[in-house]
C-alpha cells in the first residue's frame, strides 16, 4: 500500500472504491450478498470508512478535496444499498407463497332474516306514511257491526252471505277484511283522516296455491273537503309504479263493493309477459291467462253510507279506500307460486328474503 | 256467465272483434275474455261451385263434378241427379265430419278419385232430402265455412256480473250496456213466426188472480195448443248451451232460450194435467207440500209464494215448478208463465226452502216488470216456430198497478266534485241519457228517474259511479292529492314492534309469520290451569286443526321448529312479533302482541376451526331477553322462579318488571316437545309486546358522561351455592355506593379449593366520580366497605385486587 500523503492516489483510490462497490452492491442477489458489501466499504473497518478516518492527517489542502468525494461517495454508496435492498425485498415479495390463505371462510355469528310478509308490509308502510299518511290497527276478533253493519252489508247481503267468516263462540267474528278499523278510526277522530290500516284477516275459504284462511291486509283511507276520484287514481297508481317498478302499466275498471261507489278494481301489466308484449314460448302466458293484466287491488270512493254510520256528514267531507293482499302483492313482485308458503315457515323460504 | 258474440250483434249494432267486445265489457264493470270460437258444427266443410260436370266413363249414374271454394279445387265423384254446373254447394272436404258422423276420406269409386263429397240436407241434418244435393243460393260466397254461411259460426265471451246489476245477467242486458258505449239503441228482436199461425179463437180458457199483488205484480199467461215436444233446432240448441243450460226439448229450450236473452223466466205448465183450468197466485199454507220438477218434497209455510191451481199448489213461485204439472214428451197444451214477482219475497222463500234455480237468482234480484209480456209474446211465437201449436186465446195480462219510475234528486255540481270537475252537466245528462234515465230540472236539483230494470240505483252516489263508468275510469287524470295535517294513531307501536324484530334478526334468528288459528288440544297446553283463561274458539271452523285462537306464539312456532326439524334441518332459530288470544272464563277474548321466539340447535354457525360448538341453552334465550330489555330501555326488571307448565321449571324464569309479568325464558317443557313431536331441546322465550312498550323507556335523559378516570378492582367471594348471583350482586351495589360505575360478573367457579356446598363469584368493578378524580385511598375505602359488609352476610372474600384491565 502506498503511503496515505500521496494526493492524487487518495483521491484515485476514492473513485475506484466507489466504483468497485457500486458494481458490487449492483450484483448482489441476496440480502446476504448485500450485506457483505455495505460491510466491506461501509463498516466499521471497511475501506471507505478507513479513508474518512484518514483524512486528518492529510494536509489541509488535500483534505478539503479528498474529503468532499469521500463523503458524497459514502452518500451515493448508501442510497444504492437502500435501493437495492427495496428491490431485494420487493422480489422476495413477489416470489414466496402466501403464508394466510385468505380465501377460509370467516367466522362469524348467524344472520338472521326478515319474514318476507313483514318486509313487505314495512315497505308499504314506509311508501304511505312519506305520502302523508299515519298507520291504525284494531282487534282481529271483531263485531258484525263493525265489520258488515257499518260498510253497508246488512244482514241479508249477498256480500255476507259468502259464508266464509268465522264466528267466534259468543256472538263475535274474526274480521273478514282491516276496514272495521277504518269505522272504528272515525268513529274516534274527526276528518280530515289520512291513514293505512295493516293487518291479519280471516277467511273461511279452503286451502290452495291462492287462498288461505289467514292472510293480510293494508287497506287506506282518505277523508277530508274535497276529496276526488282522481286523487284516488294518482295515489294508487302511484303507489303501484313505487312498489311494482316505473314501467308498469296501470288501469282502473269498474267493479262492485258495498261500501265504495264509484268502485274499481286495479290491474297492473303482467309481471310475466310485459303486459302480453313477450309471447311465452308455451302461447298462453300463465300468470295472467293471456289477457296482459293482472289485478291487484280493490278501491273506490266511501260510500255515503259508511260515513252516515259514523257521523261524517257526506255533503262536507268525501273521501276514497282502498285494499290490498299483502300476500297478493308479495306472491306479485317476487314471483311466490303459492299463498301457503308464507305460514309455513320453511327456513328454506325464510332465509331466501334474508 | 257466457253469452255468444254474433247472438249479441243480434240486439245491438256494434263496431268491434270478439277480442275488443271483452276488453269494453272488462272496461265497463263486466270482468270478460274471450272463450274462442264454438266447436264447428259442420267441421270441414265449405261453400264452393260445382265448375264442370262430365259422366263417369264407367257408371251410367254417377258423375265426375270440378269444384272450386275459393282457390281450392277438387274432383268429385257424385251421384246426384240434381247436380249441374255452376250450382252454389256445400262441400265435404277430405277429414271433414258430418252429423251423422260419417267421416269423408280421399277414396276412388269406379277407378276414379274423389278428393271429397257434395252433401245432401240429409248428410248436413237440414232437410229431410236424401235424393239430391243441397243447393246453396246463388249469392252464397264460395270459399266459407258452412258454419259461417248458416251463421252458426259463433265466439263465445265469457263474462262476470256483479249481483247488483241483476239487469245485466242477459244478452239483452248487456247489449244495452253496449248500445250505451257505441251510442246506439238495442232491439228487441221480431217475434217469430210459423207461417199461417192463426190464432185459435176459443175464447177464454184459464183465469189468473193474485191473493196479494205486491207479493206479484204482474203475472202474464198464455195457452198454447197442439204443441209437439220433440227435439230443438240445431241453433237453439246451441245457444241454450253456450249460456251454461243441457239442451232437453223444444218447449224447455225455448224458456231457457228466453231466460238467456232477456233474464226473464218462463214457466210452462202442462195444461191438461192441471186439475183445476185456472192460476191463483198466494202465499203457501203451513202444512201444504210440493213436490218439485227435481223429485223433491218441500214442505211449505207462509214465507213461500205459491202458483196454485186454484185449490193445490203447481209451483214455488219464481223458485221451481211441480212435478206433477212438468212438461213431458207427450205434453200438447201448454200454460206459459211469464210474471214478475217480489224480490225479497223470491229470496225469501228461496232462503228458507234451500233451494236456488236460475229462475230465482233473477227473481231475488229483481226482473223488469216490463219486460214480462213482451218475452211471453216472444216465447209463444218461439214455441209455435219450433214445436209447432197454436195460441189459444188472448194473452192475459195482470198487471194493477204499472211500476211507476224511480225518482233520484241529485246534485250535478256535487257529482262534478267527486269526479274532480271532469264532467261537465250536459255529458251528465247525455250518459244517463243513453242508459235509459231520465234528467228534469227541477228547484232541489236534478230530477232522475230510474229505468224500471235498475234495482241498483237508489241514492246519488250511485248515478256518481254510472257517470264516472260512462266517462271511462281510464280517463281521468291522476292527481296528487292535497296535504293536510292529519293525526296519527299506532306509528309508534308500530315502530316498537319494528324495533324488535331487527333486534332479534342482528342477532341471527330467522321471522316467522304464523298460523293464528290453531288446534285445540295443543292451545290448551299453553294455558296455566290456575289462571282460569281458556282459548278464544271459533263457532264454526273450517277443521277441528284449526278451531281456537292460539293462547301463545309458541304454540305455532314449535309447530314450525317441528316441520323444520322434520325436514332436515340442523338449527332453528326463529322469532315472531304477533298477536296471542285468551278470554277469561266467560268473558270477551282479549288479544294483544307478543315478541317469542324459539332455539334448537348449536350456539353458533359450523366453522371449519373445528371447535366444536355448543348446543343453545337456557341462558342464550336469557340473554336475548336481556339484551332486548336493554336495547329498549327497560331500566330495571326482576327474574323470577319459573312454576308453569309450558317451561321446565327447573330451567326457566319469569322476567317481570314493576311487579307484572312481562314474559318468560327458558326451556321448553319435556311435555310440549312430545306434543310437537320434537326430539330435541328447544329454548324459548316470550314477552308481552304492549307491556314491554309500556314499560319501554319513552325518551332517554341525557347523563353527561364524568370527565375524571376510573378506577378497577376485581373482588372474588365465596358463598352459600344456593344463594342466588343477582342478591350478592345487589348487595355489592348496595354497599358500594354511588360511585360504582360498573359490576360485571366474569367468573363462576365450584370445585377445588371451594368447599363443598359452596361457589366462587368473580366481579369486576369500576368506580368513577362525576366531581373529582377518586384518590387510592378512596378506592381502598369503598373496597373495604364491600368486603366487611360481605362478611358480616357471611359471604366470605377470597381476594380483591387492582382490575388487571
Ligand atoms: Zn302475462
Amino acid at each position: 500500500m502506498r503511503p496515505p500523503g500521496d494526493k492524487v492516489d487518495t483521491e484515485k483510490s476514492v473513485r475506484e472504491l466507489r466504483e468497485s462497490a457500486a458494481r458490487e452492491i449492483e450484483s448482489a442477489s441476496t440480502a446476504r450478498e448485500l450485506e457483505e458489501a455495505r460491510v466491506k466499504y461501509l463498516g466499521r473497518k471497511g475501506l471507505l470508512t478507513s479513508i474518512l478516518r484518514g483524512i486528518a492527517n492529510l494536509g489541509e489542502a488535500e483534505r478539503a478535496v479528498v474529503g468532499k468525494a469521500a463523503n458524497r461517495a459514502k452518500e451515493e454508496l448508501t442510497s444504492l444499498i437502500a435501493g437495492k435492498r427495496e428491490s431485494l425485498e420487493q422480489g422476495l415479495r413477489d416470489a414466496s407463497p402466501r403464508q394466510l390463505d385468505v380465501t377460509l371462510p370467516g367466522t362469524g355469528d348467524w344472520v338472521g332474516s326478515r319474514h318476507i310478509l313483514s318486509r313487505v308490509a314495512r315497505e308499504l308502510r314506509e311508501m304511505f306514511v312519506a305520502m302523508g299518511f299515519s298507520v291504525a290497527t284494531g282487534p282481529d276478533v271483531e263485531d258484525a257491526y263493525h265489520n258488515f253493519e257499518a260498510l253497508n252489508i246488512p244482514e241479508g247481503h249477498p256480500a255476507r252471505e259468502q259464508g266464509d267468516t268465522f264466528f267466534v263462540k259468543g256472538g263475535l267474528l274474526l274480521r273478514t277484511h282491516t276496514s272495521p278499523v277504518q269505522i272504528r278510526v272515525m268513529e274516534e277522530t274527526p276528518p280530515p283522516i289520512r291513514m293505512i290500516f295493516p293487518g291479519r284477516v280471516y277467511r273461511n275459504d279452503a286451502p290452495d296455491p291462492t287462498h288461505s284462511p289467514e292472510f293480510h291486509q293494508l287497506e287506506c283511507l282518505y277523508v277530508d273537503r274535497g276529496v276526488t276520484f282522481q286523487d284516488l287514481k294518482g295515489t294508487l297508481a302511484h303507489f303501484a309504479r313505487r312498489f311494482f317498478g316505473s314501467r308498469i302499466g296501470v288501469r282502473f275498471r269498474p267493479f262492485y263493493f258495498p261500501f265504495t261507489e264509484p268502485s274499481a278494481e286495479v290491474d297492473i301489466t303482467c309481471i310475466a309477459c310485459s303486459g302480453g308484449r313477450e309471447k311465452p314460448a308455451s302461447g298462453t302466458c300463465r300468470m295472467c291467462g293471456g289477457t296482459g293484466w293482472l289485478e291487484i287491488l280493490g278501491a273506490g270512493m266511501v260510500h255515503p253510507a259508511v260515513f252516515r254510520h259514523v257521523g261524517y256528514d257526506p255533503e262536507q267531507f268525501t273521501g276514497y279506500a282502498f285494499g290490498a293482499g299483502i300476500e297478493r302483492l308479495a306472491m306479485l313482485k317476487y314471483g311466490i307460486t303459492d299463498i301457503r308458503f308464507f305460514l309455513e315457515n320453511d327456513l328454506r323460504f325464510l332465509e331466501q328474503f334474508a | 256467465m257466457r253469452i255468444g258474440y254474433n247472438w249479441l250483434r243480434e240486439f245491438v249494432e256494434f263496431d268491434m272483434t270478439p277480442e275488443e267486445l271483452a276488453e269494453s265489457f272488462t272496461m265497463l264493470g263486466f270482468p270478460a275474455s274471450c272463450v274462442g270460437p264454438v266447436e264447428p258444427e259442420y267441421p270441414g266443410v265449405l261453400t264452393g261451385v260445382v265448375e264442370k260436370v262430365v259422366k263417369h266413363p264407367k257408371a251410367d249414374k254417377l258423375v265426375l263434378c270440378d269444384v272450386s271454394s275459393a282457390e281450392r279445387r277438387f274432383k268429385i265423384v257424385c251421384g246426384a241427379p240434381n247436380v249441374r254446373d255452376g250450382m252454389k254447394v256445400a262441400v265435404a272436404t277430405v277429414g271433414a265430419v258430418l252429423p251423422g258422423g260419417l267421416k269423408i276420406k280421399k277414396t276412388s269409386i269406379r277407378g276414379e278419385p274423389s278428393e271429397g263429397m257434395l252433401c245432401s240436407g240429409a248428410e248436413l241434418g237440414l232437410s229431410d232430402d236424401a235424393a239430391g244435393i243441397l243447393e246453396l243460393p246463388e249469392r252464397t260466397v264460395s270459399g266459407v265455412t258452412l258454419d259461417e254461411h248458416m251463421g252458426a259460426a259463433e265466439t263465445v265471451l265469457e263474462l262476470e256480473v256483479s249481483h247488483n246489476r241483476s239487469d245485466c245477467l242477459s244478452v239483452y242486458g248487456l247489449a244495452r250496456e253496449v248500445a250505451a258505449l257505441a251510442g246506439g239503441t238495442v232491439k228487441f228482436p221480431d217475434v217469430p213466426t210459423a207461417g199461417a199461425n192463426g190464432t185459435a179463437q176459443r175464447g177464454q180458457d184459464f183465469e189468473v188472480d193474485i191473493e196479494e199483488a205486491s207479493d206479484c205484480p204482474r203475472y202474464c199467461g198464455q195457452l198454447l195448443r197442439g204443441v209437439k215436444v220433440g227435439v230443438s233446432p240445431h241453433w237453439l240448441r246451441r245457444r241454450v248451451e253456450i249460456f251454461g243450460f243441457r239442451a232437453l226439448n223444444n218447449v224447455v229450450d225455448s224458456t231457457n232460450y228466453c231466460l238467456a236473452c232477456f233474464g226473464q223466466p218462463i214457466h210452462a205448465f202442462d195444461y191438461d194435467r192441471m186439475r183445476q183450468k185456472s192460476v191463483l197466485v198466494r202465499r203457501a199454507r203451513q202444512g201444504e207440500s210440493l213436490v218439485t220438477l227435481d223429485g223433491t218434497e218441500r214442505r211449505l209455510n207462509p214465507e213461500v209464494l205459491l202458483i196454485t191451481d186454484g185449490e193445490l199448489p203447481i209451483a214455488l213461485a219464481g223458485i221451481m215448478g211441480g212435478e206433477e204439472t212438468e212438461v213431458v214428451e207427450s205434453s200438447q197444451n201448454l200454460l206459459l208463465e211469464s210474471a214478475h214477482f217480489s224480490p225479497p219475497v223470491v229470496k225469501r222463500g228461496s232462503k228458507v226452502l234451500g233451494l236456488e234455480s236460475e229462475a230465482s237468482l233473477r227473481f231475488s234480484r229483481g226482473t223488469d216488470p216490463e219486460m214480462a209480456g213482451r218475452c211471453l209474446e216472444y216465447v209463444a211465437g218461439l214455441i209455435t216456430s219450433v214445436a209447432g201449436g197454436n195460441r189459444s186465446g188472448k194473452l192475459i195480462d195482470r198487471y194493477p198497478e204499472r211500476a211507476t219510475a224511480r225518482k233520484l234528486v241529485v246534485n250535478p255540481r256535487r257529482i262534478s266534485v267527486v269526479l274532480g270537475g271532469a264532467v261537465t252537466d250536459s255529458f251528465m245528462q247525455q250518459s244517463l241519457a243513453r242508459l235509459g234515465f231520465g234528467w228534469k230540472t227541477g228547484k232541489k236539483g236534478v230530477e232522475i228517474s230510474v229505468p224500471s230494470f235498475r234495482y241498483d240505483m237508489s241514492e246519488e252516489v250511485d248515478v256518481v259511479e254510472e257517470v264516472a263508468r260512462s266517462y271511462g275510469y281510464d280517463r281521468f287524470e291522476e292527481r296528487a292529492a292535497n296535504l293536510s295535517w292529519v293525526v296519527g294513531a299506532d306509528e309508534e307501536q308500530e315502530l316498537f314492534l319494528e324495533e324488535c324484530r331487527s333486534w332479534l334478526v342482528s342477532l341471527g334468528l330467522n321471522e316467522a309469520v304464523t298460523k293464528v288459528l290453531v288446534d285445540p288440544g295443543k292451545a290448551e297446553q299453553f294455558l296455566e290451569p290456575v289462571s282460569g283463561e281458556e282459548p278464544v274458539r271459533l263457532a264454526n271452523p273450517a277443521s277441528l286443526a284449526e278451531a281456537v285462537l292460539r293462547p301463545s306464539a309458541l304454540c305455532s312456532l314449535l309447530e314450525a321448529v317441528s316441520v323444520n326439524l322434520r325436514r332436515g334441518a340442523e338449527d332453528v332459530r326463529l322469532f315472531e312479533v304477533g298477536k296471542v288470544f285468551r278470554r277469561d272464563s266467560g268473558a270477551a277474548a282479549r288479544e294483544h302482541y307478543v315478541v317469542a321466539g324459539v332455539l334448537c340447535g348449536r350456539k353458533g354457525p359450523p366453522s371449519w376451526r373445528g371447535r366444536e360448538l355448543p348446543e343453545c341453552d337456557v341462558f342464550d334465550t336469557k340473554g336475548i331477553v336481556e339484551g332486548l330489555l336493554r336495547k329498549l330501555k327497560v331500566d330495571s326488571h326482576e327474574v323470577l322462579c319459573y312454576d308453569g307448565r309450558v317451561l321446565e321449571r327447573e330451567l326457566a324464569g319469569y322476567i317481570c318488571y314493576d311487579d307484572k309479568r312481562l314474559g318468560v325464558f327458558g326451556a321448553v317443557s319435556r311435555r310440549l316437545l312430545r306434543t310437537f313431536e320434537v326430539e330435541r331441546d328447544v329454548f324459548a322465550f316470550e314477552l308481552n309486546a304492549d307491556e314491554l312498550r309500556k314499560a319501554s323507556c319513552e325518551r332517554v335523559r341525557f347523563a353527561e358522561p364524568s370527565r375524571f378516570p376510573a378506577a378497577k378492582r376485581d373482588i372474588a367471594v365465596v358463598s352459600d351455592a344456593a344463594l342466588p348471583q343477582s342478591e350478592v350482586a345487589e348487595l355489592i351495589r348496595g354497599l358500594a355506593g354511588e360511585h360504582l360505575q360498573r359490576l360485571e360478573l366474569f367468573d363462576v367457579y365450584t370445585g377445588e379449593a371451594i368447599a363443598e356446598g359452596k361457589k366462587s363469584l368473580a366481579y369486576s368493578l369500576s368506580f368513577q366520580s362525576t366531581r373529582r378524580t377518586l384518590s387510592d385511598t378512596d378506592v381502598e375505602r369503598i373496597m373495604q366497605r364491600i368486603v366487611q359488609g360481605l362478611e358480616a352476610r357471611g359471604i366470605g372474600v377470597r381476594g380483591s385486587s387492582a382490575s388487571a384491565n
